[in-house]
């Protein structure tokens, strides 16, 4: 060639749907011209340009609405049963108090903005319990457990997430039993039992969503229910 | 060379062997000291590690808890100040699956002893973590159905024990497991207890539910 001019070229990239969030690296190639293939202009000048950092993103990743309720009736499109559990004594929402236990029934929900199949959804349950049982009439003994970070489910059980739908529902019935060990009646006891449900994307991970709530009950006077809470976020357990 | 084979194969065979000896040798104190401690609440959350460890390659360790474990799971669950021992008693005889246990798991079946847990959920009570002996029987599985069965059949028992029978069977999660819980349903009177094994069987989608 005698001569040339310098055309800028714009070039679009197309990303398939679907992509993973990732770091690419973007180069061009020139194939030559007028069916000639690439010539230099001079010097071992390589047809294929340096690289450019990309990074690949979702623009609209999947999202959830994640609430709890604990009191009134289920939903009614909610299937699931507290019957479900064998120590639970109610099918609606709130506390109760049942033969082995002083329980309350929740309800969650999510609406997902895709399909309610592509989410998983588990628990972790931190806790604390501190008081006294019975040993025999008249002698109590004193307990203090923490637990930290247990798995709690849900199992499928207790979980309804529906292919083609976009409603998530999970049940649970937390609250102290109110037997401490192989027959001990609780005299007294405060426990508070905080919960982090998190429901991600199978496609991509790592989109998670989480929310946070809580149980506190007091049993006072030998064995009975003096006061019990439940409510979003933590309560604590420095007591 | 096709001679050194055999002689290589008997050197070897008799290292093996006298190494096999010196470990039984030397396992067999070891394990009736571990057994020992498994008896003493100071010591028995230790030992019941290191049994567990120990019985789950060492046939001669198995055998021994065999013998041992029945009578320490009874004995125990009489004193409350032996907890300790009572529950890694119950907890080593589910998690090694010894079939010798089953009958002192059922006859401690009835009334639940729990686990000093306070506090519980949906799932952990779904789980039976909080009930060993239960728990233990999940583990045993396959012996223990026909004992379960019995308890879940027993008409005259309590209805809380019969549900938690029907959920021990349940989550065993094995076929014939669940021919128990369907088996029931064909003579079962009580609605609470058959409308827990219909709703749980719904668990278990390849059981029919006649």
């Amino acid at each position: 060639m005698l001569g040339y001019n310098d055309s800028q070229i714009v070039a679009s990239v197309t990303v398939p749907s679907g992509t993973p969030d990732e770091d690419v690296s973007v180069s061009v190639t020139s194939n030559g011209y007028n069916g000639n293939g690439f010539v230099s202009g001079g010097g071992a000048v390589s047809p294929t340009g340096p690289g450019v950092q990309a990074s690949v993103r979702s623009g609209s990743r999947p999202t959830v609405n994640i609430s709890i309720r604990w009191s009134g009736g289920k939903s009614p499109d909610n299937s699931k049963l507290f019957g479900s559990d064998l120590d639970s004594c109610s099918e609606s929402l709130g506390q109760h108090t049942c033969p082995n236990g002083w329980f309350w029934n929740i309800e969650g929900k999510g609406i997902v903005s895709d399909d309610a199949a592509n989410w998983t959804v588990a628990q972790t349950a931190t806790s604390r319990a501190k008081g006294y049982y019975t040993v025999s009439p008249g002698v109590v003994q004193s307990f203090d457990d923490l637990t930290t970070n247990t798995p709690d489910g849900p199992e499928s059980d207790f979980l309804q997430k529906p292919s083609g739908q976009t409603t998530i529902y999970w049940i649970d019935g937390p609250g102290p039993r109110k037997t401490y060990g192989a027959s001990g009646p609780i005299y007294e006891m405060t426990s508070v039992e905080n919960f982090t449900t998190t429901f991600c994307t199978l496609v991509p991970t790592g989109n998670c969503f989480s929310i946070k709530w809580y149980l506190k009950a007091v049993v006072r006077n030998g064995g009975i229910l003096d006061n019990t809470s439940i409510g979003l976020g933590a309560a604590s357990t420095d007591f | 060379m096709g001679k050194i084979h055999p002689i290589i194969l008997t050197i070897v065979f008799s290292v093996t062997a006298h190494k096999l000896v010196f470990a039984s040798a030397q396992t067999a104190p070891e394990l009736q000291q571990l057994v020992t401690q498994l008896h003493d609440p100071a010591t028995s959350d230790e030992a019941s590690t290191q049994l567990k460890a120990l019985a789950g390659s060492n046939a001669d360790a198995r055998r021994h808890l065999a013998n041992e474990l029945p009578g320490l799971i009874s004995k125990s669950s009489q004193d409350p100040s032996q907890y300790k021992v009572w529950i890694n008693s119950v907890q080593l005889a589910g998690e090694l699956k010894i079939e010798q246990t089953i009958p002192v798991l059922v006859s401690l079946f009835d009334p639940v002893r729990y686990s000093r847990t306070a506090v519980s959920t949906i799932t952990s009570r779904a789980r039976l973590d909080d009930d060993p002996i239960a728990k233990a029987l999940v583990r045993v599985g396959q012996p223990a159905i026909g004992p379960v069965s019995g308890i879940l059949e027993g008409k005259d028992r309590v209805q809380h024990t019969r549900l938690r029978a029907a959920l021990v069977l349940y989550n065993m999660n094995s076929p014939e497991a669940d021919a128990a819980l369907v088996h029931d349903l064909q003579t079962e009177t009580d609605p609470r207890v058959r409308s827990y094994i219909e709703e749980r069987l719904k668990g278990h989608p390849k059981t029919t539910v006649h």
